[in-house]
């Protein structure tokens, strides 16, 4: 079901997305961590209304697509669909780039308009845009494009709030796919955290 | 399960009070401690709260949760908590090799990368077999950006030691941080060889086997997952949720890539694996939809 991709492409994000992406990289700030967004895609914009954190270790290839697998199920039951990546390297300067697009190619190739969020390691701790969007070209190859990503609540108030939940250690609270793996009555969906 | 179970409640304990009572604090350090955790902002919230709250209701266990939130200070660039630790630890523990490698550890933390190694490699000119400032001292090199040279220092390493699975683990998963698969898949089975009772151990090989792809590879993941599978079994539970998913997942990427490799046997065992993983999920306290999500996907497998 692919849809053809507009000339220009736009991404909007809510408050909730955001932080629940950045909340998980600071939970396992010497890990590899990734998630998926969920939300709509309508012509050429995405718009990102939940994120859901995946793994905090090297992620291979079979727990991944099971989780996809079972995200895709959650997704479908809300009227949405994966639209989108992200990923948190263990490594202070080095971004995985290879890697992500592997990943985030594979949701590329069945949502055009995904967005990919990178989270740089140097900016996780500021009250700032903690990393960088992207989404792709027609080649299929990741481009930089944080410039066409809106904030819902306003970046201000997203960044704030994130520094306002870090305090509350919501860290702990956070659930990631590989928690629930290890104990079941942990819930990857974190419905109930922010 | 028991360990998840107290770390968790545990924390959860800890975090539910504004004011935190000493007790409740010192039990989660140790049960932090006790599971080998890298907790490191649970750490240093309960040193914070030890330190400035009860610095006389720690005793003898002091100078074992100074280390403790040193590292875990070190591990958040939490500078000031660090400093304080390292001091206390070098004024009681002046000749310490242990409080050497910590210090060492502090300038890995700050990035002053040759005056870590510096004190890396005295201590190792004292031992030579000293393998914990070996392993820090290739960690060094990793920081800096030479990963090459790490990998080197745990190979020449493990050629001497070569039944130390903890370092064959820890080459392992430096060569996964590079996507190094067939590297890292030589660690795991090599760990397999001297801890065949491991059952983590064949999750990892199976789950690179199965990421590296193609037939002989998926058959091998198959077969990974099934020893984890029966590994894991114990009077409470019937396996590894990990190793009865990889099954199944593994079972089905194999008949997509050659029918004819899944054998009957493979078939009845993921049949047999789904029926356990529904149990696990027909459980008291499963998220409330979690297990439609799961029944659903398995449909696909």
């Amino acid at each position: 079901k692919k849809r053809k991709m507009s000339k220009h492409w736009k991404g909007i994000i809510n408050a909730a997305s955001y932080q629940k992406a950045v909340l998980h990289a600071l939970k396992y700030p010497y890990y590899t961590v990734n998630g998926v967004f969920l939300g709509t895609v309508n012509k050429g914009t995405v718009t990102i209304t939940d994120s859901i954190p995946l793994f905090h270790s090297s992620p291979l290839a079979p727990m991944l697509e099971l989780a996809f697998s079972q995200v895709e199920q959650y997704a479908k039951s809300l009227d949405l669909e994966i639209v989108g990546y992200y990923h948190a390297s263990s490594k202070i300067e080095d971004s995985d780039e290879k890697l992500v697009q592997q990943i985030a190619g594979r949701i590329h190739s069945r949502c055009e308009a995904a967005c990919v969020f990178v989270i740089n390691n140097n900016k996780v701790q500021e009250a700032t845009l903690a990393g960088e969007f992207h989404s792709f070209n027609e080649k299929g190859v990741m481009v930089s494009n944080s410039n066409n990503v809106e904030f819902v609540e306003g970046r201000e108030q997203v960044f704030s709030g994130l520094t306002t939940l870090v305090e509350k250690r919501k860290t702990v609270l956070l659930e990631d796919f590989d928690n629930h793996l290890d104990d079941v009555t942990k819930d990857w969906r974190n419905t109930d955290l922010l | 399960k028991n360990r998840v179970m107290s770390f968790s409640s545990l924390t959860r304990s800890f975090y539910a009070n504004q004011q935190k009572d000493a007790q409740t604090t010192l039990s989660l350090l140790n049960q932090i401690r006790i599971d080998n955790r890298r907790e490191s902002q649970i750490v240093v919230d309960c040193a914070k709260v030890l330190f400035d709250n009860y610095p006389s209701k720690m005793g003898e266990e002091k100078w074992v949760i100074l280390e403790q939130a040193l590292v875990a200070a070190l591990d958040l660039g939490e500078e000031t908590l660090a400093k304080k630790c390292l001091s206390e630890l070098e004024a009681k523990f002046p000749k310490s090799v242990r409080v050497q490698r910590l210090k060492g550890l502090s300038f890995e933390a700050v990035g002053e990368f040759s005056k870590a190694a510096a004190v890396y490699s005295k201590l190792l000119e004292a031992d030579p077999t000293d393998m914990v400032s070996m392993k820090r001292k290739a960690c060094v090199f990793q920081s800096m950006g030479d990963t090459k040279q790490a990998i080197a220092m745990f190979v020449e390493y493990l050629q001497v030691f070569m039944s130390d699975v903890d370092t064959w683990l820890d080459l392992a998963q430096l060569y996964l941080d590079e996507q190094l698969y067939n590297q890292a898949l030589f660690c795991f089975e090599e760990c397999i060889v001297h801890n065949p009772h491991n059952f983590h151990v064949y999750i990892k090989a199976a789950e690179i086997k199965y990421t590296l792809g193609g037939e002989e590879n998926l058959q091998e993941a198959v077969k990974y997952y099934s020893y984890a599978t029966e590994l894991s079994q114990t009077d409470e539970s019937t396996g590894s949720l990990r190793a009865l998913l990889g099954l199944v997942v593994s079972v089905k990427a194999l008949s997509e890539v050659s029918r004819n490799s899944v054998t009957p046997d493979m078939t009845t065992v993921a049949n047999w694996a789904k029926e356990q993983i529904q149990q696990i999920y027909s459980g008291a306290s499963i998220p409330k939809g979690l297990p439609q999500i799961v029944e659903q996907s398995l449909q696909s497998f």
